[in-house]
C-alpha cells in the first residue's frame, strides 16, 4: 500500500468519521448538522524520536511519510528496537455495522426521537433546555511497516437532556445523557429521561442547604464511575510511570491499595464509548484487571510503555481523532459489582449523604466531584434533597474506606463530554459500576 | 440568497517532552470551511474538514435549508477588517531548538523534577466573508506551553504546572519564574494561621466561568442568573470592572464574534466599578429579551451562531501586590481542581497546589486545603484587586486576581 522508507518504523491511521448532531434550545431547533470528515495521522520512529503528521488531504500520505522520514535519522537496527519487536501484527477486517449503520437512519427519524425528549421538558421550574441527539460512525484503517493492516468500525448514538431550573432561591443546571450502539436500542431509553426529569423537578423545589462536614457517602453508579475514572483510572495509565522511579515504586504490582472487596477493571471489548477492537497502534483491545481483591494486578499500556516497563501491551493507545497521536487512555473502566443489596447498604447508614448525579469530577492525590443531585440519608432512608458544592477525599484513604459495594451494577455511556488528558479532550470512555459506600468523605 | 463563507486554516507544531526529554515532533495542517445560506428567515449550513469546494458546500447548505432552522436577523455588511497579530514566526527548527534549550535547563537546573507535556506553536488564519460586503480576517501565531511538573520523589501524577502563552517568549524570564516556583516547591511551609487569608488566582477560570454563566443574556432573560433583575444596581466592590474583551492581542482568538460583529475597541463593559451594566448577548437573545446587543455569538466554524461563552475578564485595577498586602502573607493558587459555585453563588474548592506568596516572590509550598467564600464577598468586601502579573511570568498578558478567602484546613 505504501512505500515505507528503510531504517524507520512507520504507521498510518486513516479515519472516516460520520457524525450527526441535532439540537433544540428552549424547544426550538437550532442545530441540525451532518458531517463526514476524513483525515490521517502518520507516525515515523527512528529509535530515538517520533515524528508525527496529521492532515486532511489523503492524497499526500506517501509524501507525509517521506517528509517525516527526511527529518528523522535512519536506523539500520530499527527492527531490533524493543518497541518494534513488541508491536503486534494483525490483519483483520471487523466491520460490524455495515448492515445496521447509523448513517442509514433517516435524519427525520433521529429528529422524531429527539423531539420526544424536547416535549417532555415542560414544567414551571424548567427555565431553559438544551436537548441534543449525537451520533458517530467511525471507520478506521491502520497500516504499519511491520505488516499490520486492520480495518474496523465503531458507532454510538445518544441523547442528552440539559435543563436549567429555578424555584424560589434554588437554581441548578441538570444534565442527563444516554448512549447506545444502535438506534433501536436508543429508542428504549426514553423512560430513563422521564425519571430524570421527575427527580430534577423534585430536587429544585425541595433542595435544602446542608451543613458541611465529614459524612458517610453513598455513591450512585454514575458517581462511582467518575470516582473510579478520575481518582484511580488515570493513575493506572502507565505513561506516567515511564522514567519515573518514584511512580514505579508507588504503583508496584502486588501492592495492596484497597479493601479486599475492591476490583477495578478496564475493558476495551465492551461495546459503547470505550469500545476498542484495535487501539490506534493496531494492538487488539483487551480486558485488564487493574485491581483484584484490593491488590494492584495490572495497568494500562501502549507498546512503548509496555516495553519500557517490561510488561505486555493492553490495547490502550487511543487518540481523540486523526489530529492527534495515541496516548495511554482508559476504555470502559469500572469497579466490579459486589454482593450486598443496595437496600441493605442504605439501611446501614444512620446519617450520611447519597450522591446521585454529578456535573464533573477531578482526581489527583485528592479527588473531587461536584454533585448536582444529592440527598440526605437519615436512619437508613434516603430523605431530603440537599445542595452541595463539592465532595472530596484523598484517593488512597478513600479506596481504603470503601465499606460496601452493591450487587446492583450499571455501565454508562454518554454522548457529551468525555475524558481529558493533556491537550486531548474529549475522549469517549465508558464507566459506571455499582453503588459504593465510603465511610468518610469531606462534604462541602 | 445571502451567503456567508468561513475558511479556517490551523497549523500547529508541537514538541513533546516526557521526563524532560524531547520524544516527538508533530506537525498539523488542518483546513476547515463552511458556508451559511439565508433564505426566508432560515439558515442552512454546510461544513467540511479538508479541502472542499465552496460550490459543493453551498449546494449542501441550500439543501440544509430544509431543516427549517430560524435565523431572521440582518447580516453584517460593507466592512473590511483584516488584522494580523503575528509578531514572530517560529520555524520547526527554531521550535525544536527552543525545546532543546528548555529540556537542557530542566535536566540540568531542575534535575530533581520531571517535566511532561509540550510546547506548541499555534498558527491561525480565519476568514469570514459574506455576500453583503463583510470581509473579516484574523491571523495569528503564538506559543503555548503546558508542562506537568513533578518531583522525582513524588508518587503524584504531577505536583505543579508550568505554563506560558504569548507571542514573544523570553526564555530567561520564564526560567527565572520556573526557578522561583520550583525553589518554593522544595520548601514545604505551613498554612497561615488566620481563618481568612489573601488568596491570588492566576487568570482565574473558576471565577470567569461562573461570570460567563451568570452574565449571559440567555440566563438573565430566563431568570436563571444569580444576578437576575439587578442590572443598574451595585453588586460588587467599587474597584471591580468586568469586560468582554475580544481584543485578539489578549484573547488569542478572533476579534469578531460568529455573526461577524466587532465592538468599539473590541471591549464591552459588563460590570463597571461594581455596578452591573449589561449582560452579553447575540442577535437572537438581544431581540428575544429586548436587551442590548453585545456581539457575543460563538460556536464552531460550521455551527449556527448562538450564545454560549464569551471572553470575560476582570479589568486590571491595581498595582503593586506587595504593597496591597501591607506585610501580610498571601496564597498563590496554581491548581484548585474540582471546586464549584453552587446555585446561591457560594463557592468552595480543594486547593491541590499553592504557594505562600509575599506579593513578589513565591516563598514555599503549602499543604492541600480547602477554600470557600461567595461571589458577592469575593468580588465585594473581600476583594483585593486585579493586578498585572509582573514578577511571575506565566504568560505575556497575564493577571492575578486577589481576594480574601476562608481557609478550611
Amino acid at each position: 500500500m505504501f512505500n515505507y522508507p528503510k531504517g524507520f518504523y512507520v504507521d498510518v491511521r486513516i479515519e472516516d468519521v460520520f457524525t450527526t448532531r441535532i439540537a433544540y434550545k428552549n424547544g426550538e431547533l437550532y442545530e441540525q448538522k451532518v458531517r463526514s470528515n476524513k483525515g490521517a495521522f502518520v507516525r515515523v520512529f527512528d529509535g530515538d524520536m517520533w515524528y508525527y503528521a496529521s492532515f486532511t488531504n489523503l492524497g499526500t500520505i506517501q509524501y507525509q511519510i517521506d517528509n517525516l522520514a527526511s527529518m528523522a535519522t535512519p536506523n539500520i537496527n530499527i527492527e531490533d528496537h524493543p518497541y518494534i519487536k513488541m508491536y503486534e501484527v494483525n490483519n483483520e477486517e471487523l466491520m460490524q455495522y455495515k448492515h445496521n449503520s447509523l448513517k442509514d437512519v433517516e435524519l427525520k427519524e433521529k429528529d422524531t426521537l429527539l423531539r420526544k425528549i424536547v416535549d417532555l421538558c415542560k414544567h414551571e421550574t424548567i427555565k431553559m433546555t438544551n436537548i441534543i441527539y449525537v451520533d458517530s460512525v467511525i471507520e478506521k484503517e491502520i497500516f504499519t511497516s511491520k505488516g499490520t493492516h486492520v480495518k474496523f468500525d465503531k458507532q454510538t448514538c445518544g441523547l442528552s437532556m440539559g435543563m436549567r431550573c429555578a424555584y424560589k432561591e434554588n437554581k441548578e443546571y441538570f444534565g442527563a445523557s444516554n448512549a447506545r450502539t444502535t438506534f433501536d436500542e436508543l429508542k428504549t431509553t426514553i423512560p430513563h429521561f422521564e425519571k430524570e426529569l421527575e427527580k430534577n423537578i423534585d430536587f429544585i423545589i425541595n433542595a435544602e442547604t446542608f451543613e458541611p462536614g465529614v459524612y458517610p457517602v453513598l455513591m450512585s453508579p454514575l458517581a462511582t464511575g467518575v470516582f473510579t475514572h478520575e481518582s484511580f483510572g488515570h493513575k493506572s495509565e502507565s505513561d506516567f510511570m515511564v522514567g519515573d522511579e518514584a511512580m514505579r515504586k508507588e504503583w508496584v504490582l502486588g501492592k495492596k491499595v484497597g479493601q479486599p472487596l475492591l476490583n477495578i477493571i478496564d475493558d476495551g471489548t465492551v461495546l459503547g464509548n470505550g469500545y476498542v477492537p484495535f487501539d490506534d497502534e493496531g494492538t487488539k483491545g483487551s480486558k485488564t484487571n487493574i485491581i483484584t481483591n484490593g491488590v494492584l494486578t495490572d495497568r494500562l499500556h501502549n507498546v512503548a510503555t509496555a516495553a519500557a516497563l517490561n510488561e505486555k501491551p493492553t490495547g490502550n493507545a487511543r487518540s481523540i481523532g486523526f489530529e492527534y497521536e495515541p496516548l495511554v487512555r482508559m476504555t470502559t473502566t469500572y469497579i466490579d459489582k459486589g454482593t450486598t443489596p443496595l437496600e441493605d447498604i442504605i439501611k446501614s447508614i444512620k446519617y450520611g449523604v447519597f450522591v446521585d448525579t454529578i456535573s464533573y469530577g477531578t482526581g489527583m492525590s485528592t479527588f473531587t466531584m461536584a454533585p448536582t443531585r444529592a440527598y440526605k440519608i437519615e436512619n437508613g432512608k434516603i430523605t431530603k434533597p440537599i445542595k452541595l458544592s463539592v465532595v472530596t477525599g484523598n484517593v488512597f484513604e478513600t479506596l481504603d474506606k470503601v465499606d460496601a459495594i452493591s450487587k446492583e451494577f450499571e455501565l454508562l455511556s454518554f454522548v457529551v463530554g468525555g475524558c481529558g488528558k493533556m491537550e486531548q479532550y474529549p475522549c469517549p470512555v465508558g464507566f459506571g459500576g455499582p453503588y459504593t459506600l465510603v465511610r468518610k468523605l469531606n462534604v462541602l | 440568497m445571502k451567503k456567508e463563507i468561513i475558511q479556517v486554516n490551523n497549523k500547529e507544531t508541537s514538541v513533546k517532552m516526557q521526563t524532560s526529554e524531547i520524544i516527538s515532533l508533530r506537525a498539523k495542517d488542518i483546513d476547515k470551511s463552511a458556508v451559511r445560506v439565508y433564505k426566508d428567515g432560515k439558515v442552512g449550513i454546510s461544513g467540511a474538514v479538508g479541502t472542499s469546494s465552496i460550490e459543493d458546500l453551498t449546494a449542501q447548505a441550500i439543501e440544509n435549508l430544509s431543516s427549517n432552522i430560524k435565523y431572521p436577523y440582518e447580516l453584517e455588511k460593507n466592512r473590511k477588517d483584516h488584522r494580523n497579530y503575528i509578531e514572530k514566526q517560529y520555524s520547526e527548527k527554531e521550535l525544536m531548538d527552543l525545546g532543546k534549550t528548555l529540556s537542557d535547563s530542566f535536566k540540568n537546573d531542575f534535575d530533581d523534577f520531571i517535566f511532561n507535556d509540550s510546547i506548541k506553536k499555534i498558527e491561525t488564519d480565519f476568514r469570514f466573508t459574506n455576500s453583503e460586503g463583510l470581509d473579516l480576517r484574523y491571523q495569528d501565531s503564538y506559543l503555548d506551553f503546558n508542562f506537568l511538573v513533578k518531583s522525582k520523589d513524588s508518587a503524584n501524577l504531577f505536583d505543579t504546572f508550568s505554563r506560558w502563552r504569548g507571542r514573544n517568549f523570553d526564555t530567561t524570564r520564564y526560567l527565572s519564574t520556573t526557578k522561583m516556583q520550583l525553589d518554593a516547591e522544595r520548601n514545604i511551609v505551613e498554612l497561615p494561621k488566620e481563618n481568612k487569608v489573601p488568596v491570588f488566582f492566576v487568570e482565574s477560570d473558576i471565577i470567569t466561568d461562573f461570570l460567563n454563566s451568570h452574565l449571559s443574556g440567555d440566563n438573565y432573560g430566563n431568570e436563571t442568573s444569580l444576578f437576575t433583575k439587578k442590572i443598574g444596581t451595585k453588586i460588587f466592590n467599587d474597584k471591580v470592572s468586568i469586560v468582554q474583551n475580544n481584543n485578539s492581542k489578549y484573547s488569542y482568538s478572533c476579534f469578531f464574534d460568529t455573526e461577524g460583529i466587532t465592538n468599539k475597541n473590541d471591549v464591552v463593559t459588563l460590570i463597571e466599578n461594581g455596578v452591573f451594566k449589561r449582560v452579553f448577548t447575540d442577535k437572537k437573545i438581544a431581540e428575544k429579551f429586548n436587551i442590548e446587543h453585545t456581539g457575543s455569538a460563538s460556536g464552531g466554524y460550521d455551527d449556527v451562531p448562538s450564545l454560549r461563552f464569551t471572553n470575560i475578564e476582570p479589568v486590571v485595577d491595581s498595582s503593586n501586590i506587595k504593597k496591597s498586602l501591607n506585610g501580610k502573607m498571601a496564597i498563590l493558587v496554581v491548581v484548585a481542581a474540582g471546586g464549584s459555585f453552587n446555585s446561591d453563588g457560594k463557592f468552595s474548592t480543594p486547593v491541590q497546589t499553592s504557594y505562600l506568596y509575599d506579593g513578589e516572590n513565591l516563598i514555599g509550598k503549602l499543604p492541600e486545603f480547602n477554600i470557600s467564600n461567595d461571589i458577592y464577598n469575593m468580588l465585594g468586601d473581600d476583594y483585593i484587586g486585579t493586578f498585572k502579573s509582573e514578577t511571575l511570568y506565566f504568560s505575556e498578558h497575564g493577571y492575578l486576581l486577589g481576594s480574601y478567602m476562608n481557609i478550611i484546613k
